[in-house]
Parts: structure tokens; sequence; C-alpha cells
């Protein structure tokens, strides 16, 4: 489903060019639970960044499902990230006047989706996350745990392929983050692409396949291995 | 994303913000408000001196010696040397001819020392003839106006203004005393009630003596105008033409009178008004201007305080033409709410004036609104274009990472 070739990224600090990430390859099939870790500074954010379209590379090809997506301009690329990618961040942003339902609702009013279709869906997504008492609760009326499972509902909303969670319990306790993590095992069970980015070697170690980068590159891959 | 979403997403933002909508509201409805206001105010002034001139009566006509058009021998005529053939008491008799004009009043102004025993004063005279009093709607207090008599004819009578009275004579009765003007003695035959300026004249300051006995005074024949009353409204063309010919015929052929309908004073202090108001209107659209550099402002911060927001929009697949109508929307749904605001404020206030002043009646034309509205909205729309590029526009992976 992704193929990166010689990805590179490169920011200008001041002065200097930094290079984030440093010529990587990369394959990752549908349905996969990638784990990315890697010391502070190595890369792992901008390679998500990266996957998930929100950002684009210096040099080098980003195919998503066989489609070069490197060079898009910005208008399809926003498309593509609304069909086939969902986010979740280690500090939720969700938008903090919207209810939950709305918040879930989001993706879809952007995408032009009916009242009816979205109501329906936002009321699935937040009862399989166990929160349909909390339809119309505003995120500061949340504890943690709910607010990142509203957050992987606006995530799912749209039926992506691939779910992108970056530090996604770096700001939960560990029993909301077992939760969480849970709920995303759960989903990628039922067929949807997982790449976690942490710095816990905890839950690092559940995926199936664990990426490690050091200064933009990939330095281990258990694939690779295999 | 439709645009009813669309709405539904500015106005939850707005509730959210309850400070900031309420000064750019209160911004965009003190403009409004100002404009819907002043021109109120503007348009009542003008209704005012319209229904002044209308309780004038409308089928008055005035004649000045001179043609005051740019090809005639008014202004260059002058410069040239010439001066504008007299119009003479001859001409006024003259204009009986016509079957349209019913009164005829030529005019003398002039101004000279009366006394009576030892008060002296300097005081404006008008020589004119009995029918002034029905042309200028005078009304007599004491003793009768003017004799009706040829206008050639000198009587040594005259009538004094209010204030001339007061000085004078008091409390005293005037009729039957002799005044003296010049080198000329006149008895005071009757005295006009106060009735303040009207038109070109001030009444109430005025000595009042028949035409020739004026002419004799100051020693010249010319008149200064002649005051014509038409048959009736419908009649002052026809009697503009009568008058124009019957002069014309008497001067050589040569038109050397101008002829003021009160249509045409009417109409040049109906646009005096019109730009006067569309002046006040002016004004006040600055201070919609302000409240449009309030709006950019406050979008500004609205975006920096949002760039999160912003983030996780384009996370989520937001276009940036769908970011910029949102914020668009944002600033237009708050200038209309203020615009509106601004109109119930400024329609109540034009109210709240008229029934202030019971004798002006303020209402605000209909063109002041929508423009101010319409204006509101398009310095809402036009000042916030900067905000919401700047927000259009953020990289999602830094706006993400804002602060």
């Amino acid at each position: 489903m992704i193929k990166l070739r010689g990805i590179c990224r490169n920011f200008q600090v001041g002065d200097q060019i930094v290079t984030a990430l440093n010529h990587i390859d990369l394959e990752i099939q549908r349905g996969e639970y990638i784990s990315i870790m890697g010391p502070s500074g190595s890369g792992k954010s901008t390679l998500l960044n990266i996957l998930g379209l929100l950002d684009r590379p210096t040099k080098g090809t980003y195919w998503l499902n066989e489609k070069d997506v490197s060079r898009l301009e910005e208008r399809t690329l926003a498309e593509q990230r609304q069909r086939n990618i969902g986010f979740i961040f280690q500090f939720f942003h969700l938008i903090p006047r919207l209810s939950a339902r709305e918040n879930v609702e989001l993706p879809m009013l952007l995408a032009g989706k009916s009242v009816d279709a979205r109501r329906e869906r936002s009321r699935d997504v937040l009862k399989s996350m166990g929160l349909a008492n909390r339809l119309n609760h505003r995120p500061d009326q949340l504890s943690g745990g709910e607010r990142q499972r509203v957050a992987i509902g606006r995530a799912i909303s749209m039926e992506p392929a691939a779910l992108l969670a970056d530090e996604p319990t770096g700001n939960l306790d560990s029993k909301s983050g077992d939760e969480v993590i849970q709920i995303i095992e759960q989903l990628n069970q039922e067929g949807i692409s997982l790449i976690v980015v942490t710095h816990d070697p905890e839950i690092g170690k559940r995926a199936s396949r664990h990426l490690t980068l050091h200064d933009g590159k990939v330095r281990y891959d258990t694939k690779r291995q295999l | 994303m439709k645009i009813i979403d669309t709405i539904g997403l500015s106005a939850q933002a707005i509730s959210r913000y309850p400070l900031r909508t309420f000064m750019l509201v209160l911004a965009t409805a003190i403009g409004v408000a100002a404009v819907v206001l002043l021109t109120a105010v503007g348009e009542g002034a003008r209704q005012y001196v319209n229904g002044q001139f209308t309780s004038l009566g409308t089928h008055l006509l005035i004649i000045l010696p001179g043609k005051t058009e740019t090809s005639g021998a008014g202004v260059t005529g002058v410069l040239m040397g010439e001066t504008p053939r007299d119009l003479t008491l001859q001409d006024a008799i003259a204009l009986h001819r016509s079957v349209h004009v019913e009164k005829i009043a030529p005019i003398i102004l002039g101004s000279g020392t009366a006394s009576w025993q030892q008060r002296q004063r300097e005081i404006t005279v008008i020589g004119t003839t009995a029918e002034m009093l029905d042309i200028q709607f005078w009304r007599i207090g004491l003793g009768q106006f003017l004799p009706a008599v040829d206008m050639d004819v000198a009587t040594p009578v005259c009538v004094i203004g209010s204030v001339v009275k007061e000085e004078f004579f008091g409390n005293t009765n005037p009729i039957g005393q002799w005044l003296r003007i010049g080198d000329t003695r006149c008895r005071i035959s009757g005295t006009l009630v106060q009735a303040g300026r009207t038109g070109f004249l001030d009444s109430d300051e005025l000595v009042i003596l028949p035409i020739a006995n004026a002419q004799q005074l100051f020693d010249a024949p010319g008149l200064f105008r002649i005051l014509v009353q038409a048959t009736g409204p419908q009649a002052i063309n026809r009697a503009k033409q009568d008058i124009i010919e019957i002069i014309k015929s008497r001067h050589q052929g040569e038109e050397d009178i101008t002829v003021v309908t009160q249509d045409a004073v009417l109409e040049t202090f109906d646009s005096i008004f019109q730009m006067i108001t569309l002046g006040l209107a002016g004004i006040a659209a600055i201070s919609l201007m302000v409240a449009g550099i309030l709006i950019m402002n406050v979008m500004l911060v609205a975006v920096s305080q949002r760039t999160q927001e912003i983030g996780v929009l384009k996370a989520l697949g937001a276009q940036k033409h769908q970011i910029l109508m949102l914020f668009l929307t944002e600033a237009m749904c708050l200038t209309g709410l203020g615009g509106l605001l601004g109109l119930i404020l400024g329609n109540g206030g034009a109210e709240l004036l008229s029934i202030l002043t019971p004798e002006l009646n303020f209402t605000a034309p209909i063109w002041a609104m929508a423009g101010s509205i319409g204006m509101a909205t398009t310095s809402g729309l036009a000042f916030s274009i900067i905000p919401a590029w700047h927000a259009a526009r953020l990289d999602p992976v830094s706006a993400l990472a804002a602060r």
C-alpha cells in the first residue's frame, strides 16, 4: 500500500540545513501493525508527517496505493489525506468548542457528507468506543482517555486505510493508555493499517513489525531481518 | 463542505468567544448606526426646508435684473463693463398684461435712518406694493397695510415690522404717528405681526414704504427684484414665458432678466441638503472603516489563537479554500449581526430624535440603510481576507505544533 524510495527531508534552521530524513526506503502492506521508535530528533515524527501527507519530502518518491503522491499539489494532497489517512495525536487536538459527536463528524462535514449520514456514523463510532453516553460532552468535560477515544473516532470516521498515531499514550495514565492501545489494535485486527510512533518500548514491542530510526535513517527493521 | 455546515461551524466559533463577538458586533453596529442616524438627520433637515418652502406657496416667481447664464450679460457682462439694464417700475406695471399673473410686488431695498421723537435707528427700508402682503404671507397686527393704489403713486405712509414697532413705540399705539426716514416723513398706517425670516427678508426689522416713495427716498429708479404670484401652480410656466416676453419687448428684444421660480429655489436647496446628507454619510462611513480595521485585527488574533485548530482541520483533509471560507463566513456573520444591531440602534435613535423635536421628522433613507449594511459586510469581508488567507496558507505540521 505504501512504498517509499530514497525519501529525504531537509529543514532550514537559520543558516543551517538539518537533515531529518536521510534516504528512507520503506514498504508497508495493507493491514500491517508497525511501531516507529528511536531517540528524540531521529526523524520519527517527520516520517509520520510524510506518510500522513501532512508534509512533502525534499527528495525521493512516495507511492500511496500505487499512486505517486510525493509531488502532488496541496489540493489533491488534502483529498488523499481525507480519504486514506486518519491521525491520532499525543495532545488529542480536539476542537474545544465542539461536542464529542461534532468532533467526530468534522472530517465528514469537511467531505460534504449529509447530516443524516454524519449523525449515524458518529453515533456508531462513539458507541464502539464506549462513549455512547458522552455524545454531547465537550472535550473539557471528558477525561484524557475519553478524549483520545473521541480523537480515534474522529480519525476513523471516514474509514481510512491507515491510522497514524503520534505518541497516542504520551499524555495518558497507564490504564487509559492501555485502553487506547487495545482500541487501535482492535481496529488493526479489523483491517486498518496501524503505524504508531512511540518512545515507550512496552508499546513499541506490541507491534508486529518494529522500525527504529537513528539520525534520519532506518537502523533496524524487523521485517528486513526476517 | 456544505454552506450550511460552514455557517454552522462559524456560528459555533462566534458563540464560543462572546467578548470578541461583542466587540466586533458593537464596532460594526456603531458604524452602521452612525450612518443611519446622520443621514436621517440630513434627510430630516431637507424635508423640513422643503416643507417650509411649500408652505410659502409654490406659485411664486422672482424676477431679477440681469441674466445669470454663462453666455449672458451676467457675471461676464459685469466684467466686460456692461451693467445689466435696470428693471423699472414701468416694467412691473407692464406685467399686468399677462393673464397668468395674479399679483405683482416690485421691490426696492435700501437702508436709512429712521427717527421718531428722540429715538433714532438704522433700519432696512423696502419699497413695494399692497400686493406684497399676500405674496409674502405677512399678517397685519394693527392698522392696515399699504394702500392699494397704482404703483407710481407716492403716498406718505409706511408699515413697520414688529421689532421696529417695539423699539420705537414700546407698548403705545404707533398708528398715525409720523416716522422720519432720511429726508422724508411718513405716517405709520399699520404694523406687521412677528413672523421671523421668510425667504430673503426679515419682516420684523423692516419699514415698508410704497414703491414710489422708496424710489424718491433712494433716488434710484432700478428695482431690486419683482415678485410675481401666478394665478395657480399650473400657471407658473406660462407666467414665466409671459414675463420674459413682456420684458423682452420692453428691452429692445433683449432677454436681460432672470426668472427664478420657487421650484428652482427649492431644487437648489434640495440638492444642497442632499450634498450635506451625503457628506454626513461619508463621515459616518469612516467609522465603518475603523470598524473594518478592528475586524482585521480581531480576525488576525483569532487566526493565531486557532492555529492548532487550523492544523487539525488540515490534517482531517480540509482544503485551503475551506479554511478561507470558514474565516470569511465568520467575519461576515459578525459584521452582519453588527449591521442588524446598527440598523436597530440607528433607526431607534432617529425615532427618538423625531419624538424630541416634533417639528422635524427624522427617517433614514433606504439607500443609507442598504448602503451601510452593504459596506459593513463588504469591509468585514475585505478586512478578513488577509487573516483568512493567512490561516488557509498555514503549514499543517507547524500549525499542529503551535502552542
